[in-house]
C-alpha cells in the first residue's frame, strides 16, 4: 500500500473512468439479475369469452352471486382464525382454504395481485416504488365498465389503485398511523352496517387494518390479536345473518401473513400463506380439502367467472373449483375451458408456438377438449350428465392451467447469464485494475490512441457476434448491442492493462512491504468485518447496529488511546507521587468531556429512530420543538466554534436562516409556531434568499482577502463555503428530530480527528495519518447515514425532502433532493475531511506530499472502500440467487449498494470539478 | 541459549493459569448444568460472578503466597508500602476505582447498544464480571493508588518479583475478557432465535471463552520455553 498514490500524473481522470465503468458493469449485471420484462406492462386485449368448442356451440354461463362481499383482513395469517378465535366463521364457511401469497408481502402488490391475478416482478416494485400506480385494467374496471355498483370501506391503498371506481368509499385518513387499534375498523364496520340495508351495490369491499397494526406495535403474541379475532367475526356474523335476503357470497381473506415477531415484508411461512373463508346461503357441499394448495392470483380470474365477466388480461392463475360448484356441470366445464384458452394464449406468447406444441400441457388440453365434446354432445342429446367423463375433461383442464400457470410465474424471475457474467467480468477487471495500481503505484495507462481504441472496438464487436450466435446474450435492439459492445471493449481494454501492470511489476521487484499502524489495522478491520457481513441476511437487515457497533467501538479504542498517549506524555516531567498523579489524571479526564459528551451522544442517536416514533405523536409536540430548537441552536454554534464562517454578518444571516428553518417546520404545523399554514412558501423564498446573500457574502470576502492568502487557504475557504451551504440545506431537508444529527455529525468528524491527531505517528508512518481520519469518516459517514432512519428496506426512504417548496410534480429536482437528504452524511463527512486536509496543510507545512495529493490519494482509497464491498456484494448475490431471501433482503440492497456507487460518483465530480477550478 | 530458568516463576504463573482455566470451566460446567439460560444475566440467581470473584481472589493469594519468598530482598521501602496496602483509605480508594470502573463498562455497554430501561441489571451484571476480570485483581495486589499507578503509567518500584509476575498474567486476563465480550455480540443481530442469543448471554460467555483463550495462550508460550529449556539441558 502506498500513499504516492496521489503523485501520478492524471490520477483523478483514471478514477473518473473507472468510476463510470464500474456503475456501466454493476448495471449490466443488475439487468441481468433483475431482468426487465414487460410482461405486466403490455396492454392486450384477454380472450373474449368464448362462444365455440372448435365446432360445438357454447352458452357463457351467467352470473352466480347478485352480491359480493369481499372482506379483507390485512394481515391474517393462515393459523389465526381457528375454531376458538373465530369460532362463526369456521363453523359456517362452506370451504375453507389455504391461499399462497406472492412476495413482496406488502398491501399494495398484494392488492394488485387480488385484482389482476397476476404477480409483479421485481423491477416492477422498485420502479413504481413511492407513488402509486392505477392499474390500468382489472376485476373491478371491469365490473366499473359493465356499470355495477361497487362500494369500498377501509384501507386507501385501495383509492389510490382505483380511484374512479367506486361509487361509494370510505377511507381510513392515514393507513400508515399504527397505533390506531379500533377507531378505523369501527368506521368500517359501521358503513358495513348502513349498506347492508342497501341493495344497489353488487360488491362490497371491506378492508379491515386494525389487526395489521397490532401485529405491527404488540407482535403477533399480543394478547389483543384474540380480540381482534372475535371483533371480526362478529362483522362476519352480522353479515352472514343479514344476507340472507338474497343471493350472496362472502368472502374472508387476507392480503397477507405475519410473520413471528409481528410484521411481514419477508417471505417466512407466516406471511406467505392466508386463509380464504367461502361462506354462502345453503352450502351443499362442505369441503375442507388441504390437499391442494391454491395460489392468492387464482382468486382473480375464478371470480371473473362468478361474476360472468372476461378474465382480466394479465391473470396468470388458475382456477379454484371449490368456489364453482354451484355451478351446472356444464357452466364447470366451460369455465375451466375458458380459462384454459386463456392461459393457452399466455404461454403462446411467452414461450413462443414451438414449444407450447411440444409440451405436454398442449396434449391434456386436446384430451380435456375432447373429454368436454363428449359430455356436451351426452348432454344435448340425452339431456344425461355423464360424470366420468366430467372429471375426466375437469381433471385434464385444471392440470394443464396449473402447469401453464407455474411456469409463467417462474418465467417472471429468471436471470439473465449473458448479462450476469458481464457485468461480473467487468466489475471485477475494473476493481482489480483500481486496487493494482493502488498497490503498486505505477502508471494508471499503459495503451493510447485512437486505432487501439478502433481496434479494440472490433474485436469487442466481433465478440459480440459471436456471443448472439451462440446465444449467450439475447438482447435486440441498437442501443442494447452498443452498450454491450462498449462494456466488452472495456474489458479488454483493462484485461491487457492489468497483464501490462504484470509484466511491468515482474520486470522491476519492488518488494511489496504492508507495516501498518494497529489502529489502522483496526479500522480497516472493522470495514473488512461488515463486508463479510453482507453475507447473512441478518446482518444486512441489521446493519445499521453493525455500523453503529464498529464506530463507536473504533471511537471509544481512539478515544483511550490517545487518552493514554496523552497523559505518558504528561506523566514524564511532572510525575512526583501519588496524589498529584490522582490530580493529573482526573485533569485530564475532565479536559476530555467533550469526547464524552460526543460519545454519549452516539448512544443516543442510535436509538433516535425508534424515539422518533414516540416523539412525532402529537402529544409529544413540545418535545419535538425543543429538540428542533436545541439542534438549530447546535448547528449555530457548530458554524461559530468550527470556524465554518468568518465573520459575524455572516453568522447571523445563517443564525437567521436558522430561524426562518424553524418558520418553515412551524407553519408546517410539526413544531409550535406563530405563523399560519399559508406562509409556508414566502419563508421558503425568503430562506433561499438569505441562504444565496449568505454564500455571496462569503464569496465576496473571500475575494476581496485573496492576494494575502495562499492557494490553498483560498481553496479551503471555497470547501468552506461549499460545507456551509450543505450543511444549511441538510437542516431545512431533515425531518425535525433529525435535525440534531447534522451538527453532531460535524463534532463527531473533528473529534475523531483530533484523536487521530492525538496519537503517535513516527516520521516513517506519518503519512498514514490521513489514511486513519479517512477510514473514521468512513465509519462515522456510514453510522450517520443509519441514524437518519435509512435501512436496507425500501419502506424507509424518506420521500418528503422532495416535496419542500414544491407546488408541482418535478421527477428531476425530487430525485435530487431526496438523494441530499438521504445521503447528507455522506456527501457532509467528505467534504469535511477536505476542507480539513486543506486547512492543515495550510497550517503545518512538513509533509512531503502537497495537500492535492494528499486529497488524490484520499479520494482513491475511498472509491476503493466503496468498489470492494460492492464487488463482494454482486458475486454474493449470484451464489445467493436462489435464496429464500434473495427478494425481499439480497434485492433491495443490491440496488442500494449500486446507488452508493452511483452518490460516490456524484461526491466524485462535487470535490474534484472545484478542484479542477482552482488548476490544483 | 543461556536462558535463564526461574522454576519458582514458571511454578508460580502455572498454577496462576490452571486457576484462571479452572474458574473458567467451573462456570461452564455450572452454565451447562443450570440449564436455564435466562438466568445469567441476573444478579442473585446466577452464581457465575462469586464463582469469578472466588476465581481471582485465590490468585492474588497465590500471588501472596509465592511473594513471602521475595521477602528477604525488598528494601523497607517497600515493607512499608505493602504494609500500607491495609488501611482504610486504600480500601475505600480501590473500592471507589472499582465502582467507577463498572460505571464505565456499564456506560460503555449502553452505548453500543444494551437496552437502556429494561435490562439494566444484566449490563450490571455484564460490567461486574469485566470488572472483576480487569481490575479487581490487581486492586486486591496492589491496592486502589498501586493499580492506578500500573494502569496508567510504568510499573511502581516498589512491587515485589511475584507480584510483577502476576501482573503480567492479569493483563491477558484482562484483554482476552474485554475483546471476548466484544467479539460475542455477533451473534445477536442473527434471525436464528435461540434462547441463548439474548442480551447479556454472548456477551458473557464470550468474556468467559475470551479470557480462557487469553490463558491458553499465556500458558502454551510458557510451555514452549519450559520444554526449549528443558531439551536444552539434556542435550548438555
Amino acid at each position: 500500500m502506498s500513499c504516492y498514490i496521489g503523485k501520478i500524473r492524471d490520477v483523478r481522470l483514471f478514477l473518473l473512468w473507472m468510476i463510470i465503468t464500474f456503475m456501466w458493469g454493476a448495471g449490466i449485471f443488475l439487468t441481468g439479475f433483475f431482468p426487465i420484462n414487460n410482461y405486466s406492462m403490455e396492454t392486450v386485449d384477454g380472450v373474449r369469452r368464448p362462444h365455440k368448442l372448435d365446432n360445438v356451440s357454447l352458452k357463457p354461463s351467467t352470473q352466480l352471486y347478485e352480491q359480493t362481499i369481499l372482506m379483507v383482513v390485512d394481515a391474517l395469517r393462515v393459523d389465526f382464525p381457528t375454531q376458538n378465535r373465530m369460532p362463526f366463521s369456521y363453523n359456517n364457511s362452506c370451504s375453507r382454504l389455504e391461499l399462497r401469497v406472492n412476495i413482496p408481502t406488502v398491501t399494495m402488490p398484494r392488492l394488485k395481485s387480488l385484482t389482476t391475478g397476476t404477480i409483479s416482478n421485481f423491477i416492477d416494485i422498485v420502479l413504481n416504488i413511492g407513488h402509486v400506480e392505477q392499474l390500468s385494467d382489472s376485476l373491478l374496471h371491469r365490473l366499473h365498465r359493465r356499470n355495477e355498483n361497487m362500494v369500498f370501506a377501509g384501507d386507501r391503498t385501495w383509492i389510490s389503485l382505483f380511484p374512479k371506481q367506486f361509487k361509494r368509499f370510505t377511507a381510513n385518513t392515514d393507513s400508515f398511523f399504527v397505533n390506531d387499534f379500533y377507531e378505523g375498523d369501527k368506521n368500517v364496520t359501521a358503513v358495513l352496517n348502513k349498506e347492508l340495508w342497501n341493495d344497489d351495490w353488487m360488491l362490497l369491499v371491506l378492508h379491515y387494518l386494525g389487526l395489521d397494526h397490532i401485529g405491527h406495535v404488540e407482535g403477533s403474541e399480543s394478547s389483543k390479536i384474540p380480540l381482534k379475532l372475535k371483533e371480526m367475526d362478529e362483522v362476519v356474523q352480522k353479515a352472514y345473518q343479514k344476507q340472507l335476503l338474497h343471493k350472496q357470497l362472502l368472502l374472508l381473506t387476507g392480503d397477507h401473513g405475519m410473520k413471528d415477531g409481528g410484521g411481514h415484508g419477508g417471505s417466512t411461512t407466516g406471511e406467505m400463506y392466508v386463509p380464504l373463508f367461502v361462506l354462502k346461503q345453503n352450502c351443499s357441499r362442505k369441503s375442507f380439502d388441504k390437499s391442494n394448495e391454491y395460489n392468492q392470483i387464482d382468486l382473480a380470474p375464478t371470480l371473473a367467472i362468478l361474476w360472468a365477466m372476461e378474465i382480466p388480461p394479465m391473470s396468470i392463475g388458475c382456477l379454484i373449483p371449490q368456489l364453482l360448484d354451484e355451478f351446472s356441470l356444464e357452466d364447470q366445464l366451460y369455465a375451466y375451458y375458458y380459462n384454459a384458452l386463456h392461459l393457452l394464449q399466455k404461454a403462446y406468447k411467452n414461450f413462443g408456438e414451438e414449444y407450447v406444441e411440444a409440451s405436454a400441457f398442449n396434449d391434456w388440453f386436446t384430451t380435456a377438449k375432447s373429454a368436454h365434446k363428449q359430455f356436451l354432445s351426452t348432454k344435448r342429446n340425452d339431456d344425461f350428465d355423464n360424470n366420468f367423463i366430467f372429471e375426466d375433461a375437469k381433471v385434464h383442464y385444471l392440470l394443464m392451467s396449473r402447469e401453464i400457470s407455474q411456469q409463467l410465474s417462474a418465467s417472471l424471475v429468471q436471470f439473465d447469464y449473458g448479462l450476469i457474467t458481464l457485468g461480473l467480468l467487468l466489475t471485477t477487471l475494473v476493481m482489480s485494475n483500481t486496487l493494482l495500481v493502488f498497490c503498486l503505484s505505477t502508471e494508471c495507462v499503459f495503451m493510447q490512441g485512437t486505432g487501439t481504441y478502433l481496434s479494440l472496438l472490433a474485436f469487442a464487436a466481433c465478440i459480440n457476434k459471436w456471443c448472439h450466435y451462440q446465444h449467450y446474450f439475447v438482447t435486440t435492439g441498437f442501443t442494447a448491442t452498443l452498450a454491450l459492445v462498449l462494456a466488452l471493449m472495456a474489458s479488454i481494454y483493462l484485461l491487457i492493462n492489468i497483464i501490462v501492470i504484470f509484466l511491468w511489476r515482474l520486470q522491476s521487484c519492488q518488494g511489496l512491504k504492508i507495516a501498518l499502524p494497529n489502529q489502522i489495522c483496526f479500522l480497516l478491520g472493522c470495514l473488512l468485518f461488515h463486508t463479510l457481513s453482507l453475507a447473512s441476511s441478518s446482518f444486512i437487515e441489521n446493519e445499521n447496529k453493525t455500523w453503529h457497533y464498529l464506530g463507536a467501538s473504533a471511537l471509544f479504542l481512539l478515544c483511550v488511546k490517545s487518552f493514554f498517549t496523552d497523559l505518558r506524555s504528561y506523566k514524564l516531567d511532572t510525575w512526583v507521587n501519588n496524589i498529584n498523579f490522582y490530580k493529573v489524571a482526573l485533569f485530564k479526564l475532565l479536559k476530555i468531556h467533550t469526547s464524552w459528551i460526543v460519545i454519549g451522544c452516539l448512544g443516543f442517536l442510535v436509538r433516535l429512530d425508534e424515539a422518533a416514533f414516540y416523539i412525532n405523536q402529537q402529544k409529544c409536540k413540545i418535545w419535538l420543538s425543543c429538540m428542533f430548537t436545541a439542534a438549530l441552536l447546535l448547528y449555530v454554534l457548530c458554524l461559530f466554534q468550527h470556524k465554518l464562517v468568518q465573520t459575524r454578518k455572516e453568522l447571523l444571516l445563517y443564525a437567521l436562516a436558522a430561524l426562518l428553518i424553524y418558520g418553515y417546520r412551524g407553519a408546517k404545523g410539526t413544531v409550535y409556531s406563530v405563523l399560519d399554514t399559508k406562509s409556508c412558501n414566502n419563508i421558503l423564498n425568503i430562506f433561499w434568499l438569505v441562504v444565496t446573500t449568505a454564500a455571496c457574502l462569503s464569496a465576496v470576502i473571500l475575494n476581496s482577502k485573496r492576494r494575502n492568502y495562499q492557494l490553498y487557504t483560498i481553496l479551503a475557504s471555497c470547501f468552506r463555503i461549499l460545507l456551509t451551504l450543505l450543511l444549511t440545506i441538510s437542516m431545512l431537508l431533515h425531518k425535525p428530530h433529525n435535525a440534531l444529527l447534522v451538527a453532531t455529525l460535524i463534532y463527531t468528524l473533528s473529534l475523531s480527528y483530533t484523536f487521530c491527531d492525538k496519537l503517535e505517528w513516527n516520521k516513517s508512518l506519518y503519512s498514514y495519518k490521513y489514511l486513519s481520519k479517512l477510514l473514521c469518516t468512513i465509519l462515522i459517514a456510514n453510522m450517520f447515514y443509519f441514524y437518519q432512519g435509512n435501512s436496507n428496506s425500501f419502506a424507509t426512504i424518506d420521500l418528503n425532502p422532495g416535496y419542500v417548496g414544491q407546488t408541482t410534480y418535478n421527477p428531476v429536482l425530487v430525485g435530487v433532493l431526496v438523494t441530499l437528504n438521504m445521503y447528507s452524511a455522506q456527501f457532509i463527512s467528505i467534504l469535511y475531511l477536505i476542507k480539513h486536509i486543506l486547512q492543515e496543510n495550510d497550517n503545518t507545512k512538513t509533509n512531503e506530499l502537497t495537500a492535492s495529493e494528499h486529497i488524490n490519494f484520499i479520494l482513491y482509497f475511498y472509491t476503493l472502500s466503496i468498489f470492494v464491498p460492492v464487488l463482494i456484494y454482486l458475486w454474493l448475490l449470484l451464489f445467493f440467487r436462489y435464496h429464500l431471501f434473495i427478494y425481499s433482503v439480497f434485492a433491495p440492497k443490491a440496488l442500494y449498494e449500486y446507488y452508493k456507487v452511483f452518490v460516490l460518483f456524484l461526491t466524485y465530480l462535487m470535490t474534484t470539478i472545484s478542484l479542477y477550478i482552482f488548476g490544483v | 541459549m543461556a536462558a535463564k530458568f526461574d522454576q519458582q516463576k514458571t511454578k508460580h504463573q502455572l498454577f496462576h493459569l490452571s486457576i484462571s482455566l479452572g474458574t473458567v470451566i467451573v462456570c461452564m460446567t455450572y452454565m451447562q448444568f443450570q440449564g436455564n439460560w435466562a438466568t445469567v444475566g441476573s444478579l442473585w440467581s446466577s452464581f457465575i460472578v462469586p464463582i469469578v470473584f472466588i476465581g481471582e481472589v485465590s490468585k492474588v493469594l497465590l500471588a501472596r503466597y509465592y511473594s513471602r519468598n521475595d521477602d528477604i530482598s525488598i528494601t523497607p521501602k517497600q515493607r512499608q508500602k505493602r504494609a500500607s496496602y491495609f488501611t482504610v483509605k486504600e480500601i475505600c480508594g480501590g473500592l471507589l476505582l472499582q465502582c467507577l470502573c463498572t460505571v464505565l463498562y456499564a456506560f460503555i455497554c449502553i452505548i453500543l447498544g444494551a437496552p437502556v430501561l429494561q435490562n439494566y441489571e444484566q449490563t450490571f451484571v455484564l460490567a461486574i464480571l469485566l470488572t472483576l476480570q480487569t481490575v479487581s485483581p490487581t486492586v486486591f495486589l496492589l491496592g486502589g493508588s498501586g493499580a492506578m499507578q500500573v494502569c496508567f503509567c510504568e510499573k511502581p518500584d516498589t512491587i515485589t518479583k511475584s507480584e510483577d509476575n502476576a501482573l503480567g498474567l492479569f493483563k491477558y486476563n484482562a484483554v482476552g475478557g474485554i475483546l471476548g465480550a466484544w467479539a460475542g455480540s455477533v451473534v445477536a443481530p442473527l434471525d436464528w432465535d435461540r434462547d441463548w442469543q439474548t442480551y447479556p448471554i454472548p456477551n458473557v460467555v464470550g468474556a468467559l471463552l475470551g479470557c480462557a483463550l487469553g490463558n491458553i495462550y499465556v500458558c502454551s508460550r510458557i510451555l514452549y520455553a519450559t520444554a526449549k529449556v528443558y531439551l536444552n539441558r539434556k542435550r548438555n
